[in-house]
């Protein structure tokens, strides 16, 4: 019963979304929802090493940017074919996930955050140091889009990116994969113990992962036209992922989606208050932290219950 | 089938192990005693792989296992329980046992893993509870969960590290039962326990460490009745019921 519930909402939802542009007069929100489901697509990305497997990484800008880089590459300078170019660009990250995993995956808690933030930070000041690597440097680089490119187009890649990731992050919670990341997140060397390959397995999800944060970082070039080293690489877009993780509800399957929306929407109201919507985030997230570690999905479900044991109260009292 | 020789293990200065040797037949029951810091968990931290041995060679079968890691170790057929325990606390009591299904020797699939895993629960005497998160469980209902899922592995080898131990003596006599069942079913243990009621009963042969070093290895009755062993451990002359 409750999963055809859950079908049914998928699917209505789902309507909901692909029909959006046809309505008239909806060019605004058209135009604004690639960025809903961009933070939508990477926090549910970051769930899979940092929710499900509970490796906490503060460096997935390295993935974003190596994904817009290397889509930058191919589709702006080379002029290959965007759907080819974002593939790509989804390899690269998988590649670089693997050389960043391997040696950092075997750092445990703290050490794992504090190793990957440096990373993206080595990345950052790379990327603004190196202009024939990364073209345009320090400034980056302005990409023109093709003439057929409309906003629409954009909408539907990052629908599209945010049904994938979605799947993704279903099929591993799902699969024994997702199992076995739940047991490490518990007790690494309990797991270790029981015959899983913790590091295999971590590497697995980072992978995973970074598929999804690499393709996302690539799309996003298509309504952002711009890329360059603090865009991609800065701290903000690592923290962005992981916050909107944290409001959601860490290592669950629809954590990120409220996370994320909810996290650019409070972005959009705060707007006229630059940098202190950061700081307000902080604050929300602090006491997520104190008295609600699951987010907005522990929050409902203290609500059901509340909502169940007073109706239960109610009928054995009538 | 297990077996160590002349393993050593220095932490900076201080020998845990030294020079320690051991074999353990098919099917057999042997104890691991001795004072605290005797270095009875480091042996089985040797043995699994979680810590290297400074010397000394451990064959499983005849093949070298010193080296391989922890998963490796496992999936040749050991597995091993924790003296403090350490259940998938987040994960309900079934899942903590598919978990070993999934990854141990036989890499089940997850649907083969659950229906398998009631009936080890049911082994254990934990068939009522497996929705429960683990980490809600009482102490004896956690180490026969760590015992379930170590069993979940399909082991040849199982090292117990202090299974009864915080039990009470209906708990203890349950536990005991227990592993005299697995023993019946051809599994081979290596037990490290303080409570001598327990292990007296039921080991084929003990061993004793202080110190880092084996002072005697007997059937119980030798052990029991050694002067060594009297002054290192037992304290007096243990009685045999």
């Amino acid at each position: 019963m409750k999963s055809i519930y859950r079908v049914l909402i998928a699917m209505i939802s789902l309507i909901i979304m692909v029909s959006i542009p046809k309505i008239p007069g909806a060019d605004g929100i058209v135009r604004y929802l690639p960025w809903v489901l961009l933070i939508i697509t990477l926090s549910s990305g970051w769930n899979i090493i940092g929710g499900y497997a509970g490796q906490f990484s503060l460096g997935h800008s390295v993935f974003y940017g190596v994904g817009a880089y290397i889509f930058v590459l191919f589709f702006h300078s080379f002029k290959i074919y965007w759907a080819l170019s974002l593939f790509i660009a989804g390899v690269f990250s998988v590649i670089t996930s693997i050389i960043v995993g391997i040696p950092t995956l075997r750092l445990r808690g703290g050490y794992f955050a504090v190793g990957t933030l440096t990373l993206s930070e080595v990345m950052r000041v790379w990327a603004n140091n190196d202009p024939e690597v990364f073209k345009g440097g320090v400034t980056g680089v302005a990409v023109i889009l093709p003439e057929y490119w409309s906003p629409i187009y954009s909408y539907y890649l990052m629908l599209s990116l945010t049904i994938i990731s979605i799947a993704i992050s279903y099929f591993v919670k799902n699969s024994s994969l997702g199992l076995k990341l739940r047991a490490i997140k518990d007790d690494e060397d309990a797991a270790e113990g029981l015959g899983i390959n913790v590091l295999r397995c971590k590497v697995a999800a980072l992978m995973l992962s970074s598929f999804i944060v690499g393709l996302a970082g690539a799309a996003q070039i298509t309504f952002t036209a711009y890329v360059s080293p603090d865009s991609v690489f800065g701290v903000k877009r690592s923290l962005e992922m992981v916050l909107a993780c944290l409001l959601g509800g860490l290592g669950t399957l629809h954590g990120p989606i409220i996370g994320g929306a909810l996290f650019e929407i409070l972005k959009r109201i705060l707007w006229g208050l630059p940098h202190l919507h950061l700081l307000i985030y902080g604050g929300i997230i602090a006491v997520l932290i104190v008295f609600e570690p699951r987010g907005v999905v522990g929050i409902a479900d203290r609500i059901r219950h509340i909502l169940k044991s007073i109706i239960f109260k109610v009928s054995s009292n009538a | 089938m297990l077996e160590g020789t002349n393993i050593s293990k220095f932490f900076g200065g201080l020998a845990a192990l030294k020079n320690v040797s051991f074999s353990l037949n098919m099917g057999e029951i042997v104890g691991l005693i001795g004072p605290n810091g005797a270095g009875k968990t480091t042996l089985f931290n040797v043995i699994t792989g979680f810590i290297p041995p400074s010397s000394g060679i451990i064959r499983f079968k005849g093949r070298k296992i010193n080296g391989l890691k922890p998963h490796k170790i496992c999936k040749l057929g050991i597995a091993r329980t924790y003296q403090i325990v350490k259940p998938f606390s987040n994960l309900t009591v079934l899942e903590n046992v598919v978990v070993g299904m999934v990854s141990g020797r036989r890499k089940l699939s997850l649907s083969k893993a659950r229906s398998e895993a009631l009936e080890i629960l049911k082994l254990v005497g934990l068939e009522n509870k497996e929705s429960i998160q683990a980490k809600n469980l009482t102490l004896m209902d956690k180490k026969m969960l760590e015992l379930a899922r170590a069993l979940a592995t399909e082991p040849e080898v199982l090292l117990l590290d202090e299974v009864c131990a915080g039990l009470n003596p209906a708990e203890i006599q349950r536990a005991v039962q227990l592993i005299k069942n697995l023993r019946e079913h051809g599994l081979t243990i290596f037990w490290i326990e303080h409570i001598m009621r327990a292990i007296m009963a039921v080991a084929d042969r003990i061993i004793v460490l202080h110190h880092g070093e084996k002072i005697a290895e007997g059937t119980p009755r030798e052990i029991a009745n050694d002067s060594k062993v009297i002054d290192a451990y037992l304290g007096e002359k243990y009685l045999l019921g």
